[in-house]
């Protein structure tokens, strides 16, 4: 990941800022210094509103800003929607209480809303390439797939 | 020593097969039954087990995708995928 | 195959709300014995087969649960009572038939398991629902010993299937549903055909439609 650092940033991260950032390296994780820039532009944004006027960064070109900022925008609905999953698989078990629906319940939750929190996890707490995070993302859904088989196949 | 993204594709890939079969259990109660639970169900499972990987593997060397348009291709089927895991329950 | 009995044993059909006696007749010959089929309080089993002549042979149970099991056979006639089966999950309905060797020792093996009355109860027990052993023990009043064996030897027949379950503290147990649906004697100048009719084994995607149904809500 190339970071980016210009003088008035330092020491003034918000959450926004922050966020923006977070959100920005997970989902580009290091593929080119324009997408970087893009992203750099748009926390430098989201760091303005709370700061004041700061200094602007790289320019950036056309088309890949408009990739990333979409590719950023979906990830964050994606870990909205994950939360919002989980909520709804918990409460899923909790109204039937039974070995197949733990199981079931549990494999959902590594199927569908666990990879996107990893991935979230793993690029804010450490430096984590994103073939590992996707890695570790597909490990999820794979124990996934698998508890649902055993939940339908068990006997 | 294998690259990570090797064992990332061969673990996507597996994840994919073996998504696509559980998304075809799915189905055959969406068919037999009438179950539009389980009709969304398979359609989440496939969006994101199965159409990642194919983009990332399959259609990103294909069409020559570059890296910025494959992640936003995976990130977007993966939210489809929620968006009708979401869509099953109650 | 002697006697001069009288052909033409009456055929009678059940009610399934009737109570009635058990009767029980049986000839005594090798080939068919007489079976009785005990069914809980409320159904009542009647049966009487003649081994020795070559009138009809009937046969009728009746489920815990008022479901009955009616066959009747005689000479070519196929039961016409056969209801169209309705593809649904609840309850799981659909035989396939499974065709049993035409005669020989499994036949009989198959009329000396059903000739137990234990194993006919226990039979009937699980029909209905799926049942632990503590509790057939306690419904045939028998020794649990006595309740293993039987499952034993129906397990290997393919007549009942284990599953396990959990208990509220968490421990593993195994309950027995019956898969016997029909059993389906026939009468031929070469001897007894037998064919048992088992239940269907869950579909995997039933199985999961009716669990992710229930779960999702």
């Amino acid at each position: 990941m190339i970071a980016h650092t210009s003088p008035g940033m330092t020491g003034h991260t918000t959450a926004a800022d922050a966020l923006a950032r977070a959100g920005a390296e997970t989902v580009m994780g290091g593929t080119s210094e324009q997408i970087a820039g893009a992203v750099h532009a748009m926390a430098t944004a989201a760091g303005s509103e709370a700061l004041g006027p700061l200094p602007a960064v790289s320019s950036t070109v056309g088309g890949s800003t408009v990739v990333a900022l979409a590719a950023i925008l979906t990830f964050f609905v994606a870990v909205g929607l994950s939360i919002v999953v989980t909520y709804q698989v918990v409460q899923g078990y909790r109204q039937t209480r039974a070995r197949p629906f733990l199981f079931l319940a549990v494999g959902i939750f590594l199927l569908a809303p666990a990879p996107m929190l990893l991935r979230f996890v793993l690029a804010n707490a450490t430096s984590v390439p994103f073939a590992v995070r996707s890695l570790t993302a597909a490990g999820a859904e794979l124990l996934g797939l698998l508890c649902i088989l055993y939940t339908v196949y068990q006997r | 020593m294998i690259a990570t993204s090797t064992i990332t594709a061969v673990a996507s890939g597996v994840t994919a097969l073996l998504g696509l079969y559980v998304a075809a259990l799915a189905a055959r109660g969406y068919r037999t039954h009438g179950s539009r639970t389980m009709g969304a169900l398979a359609v989440g499972i496939v969006a994101i087990t199965t159409v990642p990987f194919l983009v990332a593997h399959v259609l990103g060397p294909a069409l020559a995708l570059s890296d910025g348009l494959s992640i936003l291709g995976i990130m977007l089927s993966h939210t489809i995928g929620l968006l009708a895991i979401y869509a099953t329950f109650r | 195959m002697g006697g001069t009995q009288p052909r033409g044993t009456p055929l009678r059909t059940r009610q399934p709300s009737a109570r009635s006696t058990r009767r029980f007749e049986s000839r005594g010959d090798s080939d068919l014995a007489g079976c009785l089929a005990s069914g809980e309080d409320d159904g009542a089993a009647e049966g009487l087969a003649g081994g020795g002549n070559r009138g009809t042979a009937e046969w009728t149970g009746n489920g815990g649960d008022g479901g009955a099991a009616e066959w009747l056979r005689s000479g070519g006639d196929r039961d016409p009572a056969e209801e169209p089966r309705l593809k649904s999950l609840y309850p799981r309905r659909q035989s396939p038939r499974a065709m049993a060797p035409a005669a020989g020792s499994s036949a009989e093996e198959l009329f000396d398991l059903l000739e137990d009355d234990y194993a006919r109860e226990i039979l009937v027990q699980t029909a209905g629902e799926p049942r632990s052993v503590s509790a057939l023990s306690e419904a045939c009043d028998a020794d649990p010993s006595t309740i293993y064996r039987r499952i034993d030897r129906l397990e290997n027949r393919d007549l009942v299937e284990p599953e396990q379950r959990l208990d509220p503290d968490g421990h593993h147990y195994k309950v027995y549903a019956a898969r016997l649906d029909r059993v389906s004697i026939t009468l031929t100048p070469s001897g007894f055909d037998v064919e048992v009719d088992r239940l269907a084994k869950e579909d995997p995607a039933d199985r999961f439609t009716r669990l992710y149904e229930e779960f999702s809500g």
